[in-house]
């Protein structure tokens, strides 16, 4: 698609959601159900706001002012969901003296569900990872890396399904190419494989076969590149049965989620919030009982975008 | 008689057809929150944070120098990767006792779009260069300089000292390596990141050239450079001297 075409795209849809506008009303009648998803990408042991130095950033993120933003939308929304899209680790001193731990016991605290691993995260090695995961009582997903004969042998799992309120989420990781972008003595081992064709079978596994209502991928991979490289932009026009991606790595500050056609036609959402939690993204979905025949495209949501490429 | 038949087929119907009723997404709203100053805090988590914050304070807040400017990170030419490379390349000098033509920087180490006006703190190079990368020592051939003349270039021009080069597009037009311009036919000697001189950031040419590992690493020698120019009693300052120049 060309860029002028796609963002006449998002400046439809942006202007349809603001005209219906919410609460919605089967929702309001008890007839749908909603599922809160809260998502952060490459937070980059930010623990604390960025200091106020006269810096692009001063004074904003945080995890305790995360944490209270959290808390407030535990207390009006019942199906939260806390998702990350990795680089968890490195960029400021916390990591450096501490290896990550803070990170993921703060983690761990605000209830995420679910992360992905970047690239950063194996920057005390696979070792650094394992000594640090049972702080984490979430799973680190990813569908594209094999670890067999590695220290995380057995410890990444591919995707996890969650079931909240009657309604399946099946959320499942990807990663970027780790050659080149870690040193090789940190990642040794790990075999990097296709992500679209990795992505595309577990989100049909999480669709088909677990039967799943929202498949929500976790990636590392960058929003999208000048270069031939694997983006979240491929992967959205090539996939299949996702839903939703939860971008990161390029960190990439999105206004709104974006749509795009997959390769069945049908719309998957793109999303991706910066870095060092200066944001936290927020997309509320709403189930109706719809019959199986009127499926066919995959979400047939209020915000309609030109189709095709 | 008959209207209870059609009354049990329909429910029937009805029956089969809930069977067949599956929740799907029909709907979203979305917002992108920012955690702003004025956000509410968490007191629960500032507790939590505190032991950590305290015991990384003593460290961190060290004052190494001072500096009157605030110093921007940018391509292809910046007063704070002018800064960074200087000491680098000084302090390479002085760590391996040889002498080194030039050192590079990539863009993606430097890891903070700024470095503030006024005091300089060890928490704020540890910000600007948190990665442990050790110096490595590299006689290169002109030839593979060639080559990354021209990478730097299609990089967006890296950062450099000891040299200065001039880029169209993705093309160096020309380069000059301590004053003289670049000869595929000599050897020189660079001081780089143990990272990129293992190809890292896909300088795969860099991989297969013998390198000699410092026990010092990049951070060291912003730190040590800064510490000396306190001592001398210098404040931080550095210049754009047009040594990455790009035409149109």
């Amino acid at each position: 698609m060309k860029r002028s075409e796609f963002i006449q795209k998002s400046i439809t849809a942006t202007a349809l959601l603001a005209a219906n506008g919410f609460p919605y009303e089967a929702f309001a009648k008890g007839d749908a159900k909603k599922i809160t998803i809260l998502h952060t990408n490459d937070q980059h042991s930010r623990i604390e706001p960025f200091p106020m130095d006269g810096g692009k950033y001063q004074g904003l993120g945080g995890f305790a002012q995360r944490a209270a933003h959290v808390n407030q939308i535990r207390a009006h929304e019942k199906n939260v969901l806390l998702l990350d899209s990795g680089d968890i680790w490195q960029g400021t001193p916390y990591f450096n003296k501490y290896g990550g731990e803070l990170e993921f016991k703060l983690m761990t605290e605000m209830g995420y569900a679910a992360s992905t691993l970047g690239n950063h995260d194996f920057d005390n090695g696979m070792e650094g990872l394992v000594k640090q995961m049972p702080l984490a009582n979430f799973p680190f997903l990813n569908c594209n890396y094999n670890f067999t004969n590695t220290p995380l042998q057995g410890k990444i799992e591919t995707d996890k399904v969650f079931e909240i309120d009657g309604i399946k989420v099946g959320v499942f990781g990807v990663g970027i190419e780790l050659k080149g972008l870690v040193p090789a003595k940190l990642c040794e081992g790990v075999q990097y494989n296709d992500p679209i064709a990795n992505s595309n079978r577990t989100a049909a596994h999480l669709k088909n076969d677990l039967k799943c209502d929202l498949v929500i991928c976790l990636s590392h991979l960058g929003y999208k590149y000048d270069e031939k490289k694997v983006s979240d932009m491929d992967l959205a026009y090539q996939s299949k049965n996702i839903d939703l991606i939860l971008g990161g790595h390029t960190h990439t500050f999105f206004n709104h989620p974006e749509e795009y056609a997959n390769a069945d036609g049908e719309k998957v959402i793109v999303n991706q919030v910066g870095h060092a939690g200066i944001y936290v993204g927020r997309l509320d979905f709403y189930f109706e009982k719809v019959s199986k025949k009127k499926l066919t495209p995959s979400l047939p949501m209020l915000i309609k975008s030109a189709s095709g490429k | 008689m008959k209207n209870y038949k059609v009354f049990f087929y329909l429910t029937l119907l009805l029956v089969w057809m809930s069977g067949c009723k599956t929740y799907a997404p029909t709907q979203y709203s979305t917002k992108q929150q920012k955690i702003t100053p004025g956000a509410a805090v968490d007191e629960r988590y500032v507790q939590l944070i505190k032991p950590y914050k305290d015991s990384l304070a003593v460290e961190m807040d060290v004052v190494l120098a001072v500096s009157d400017t605030i110093l921007t990170k940018a391509m292809p030419e910046s007063d704070l990767g002018n800064l960074m490379c200087d000491l680098i390349l000084k302090k390479s000098r002085d760590y391996c006792n040889c002498a080194v033509d030039f050192t590079f920087l990539n863009n993606g180490g430097i890891r903070i779009p700024n470095l503030p006006k006024g005091d300089i703190t060890f928490g704020k190079i540890m910000e600007l260069m948190p990665f442990d990368n050790q110096i490595a020592i590299m006689r290169v051939p002109g030839k593979t300089l060639d080559t990354l003349f021209n990478f730097m270039s299609a990089k967006g021009g890296w950062q450099i000292s000891g040299a200065r080069y001039t880029f169209k597009v993705n093309k160096a037009t020309s380069v000059y390596i301590q004053g003289d311009t670049l000869r595929t036919d000599k050897m020189y000697t660079i001081a780089v990141s143990d990272y990129l001189a293992q190809g890292g950031d896909n300088c795969t040419f860099l991989a297969v050239l013998p390198k000699e590992i410092l026990k010092q690493n990049l951070r060291d020698a912003i730190v040590d450079g800064l510490k000396e120019m306190n001592i001398r009693g210098e404040r931080v300052k550095s210049v754009l001297d047009g040594r990455v120049t790009k035409t149109e």
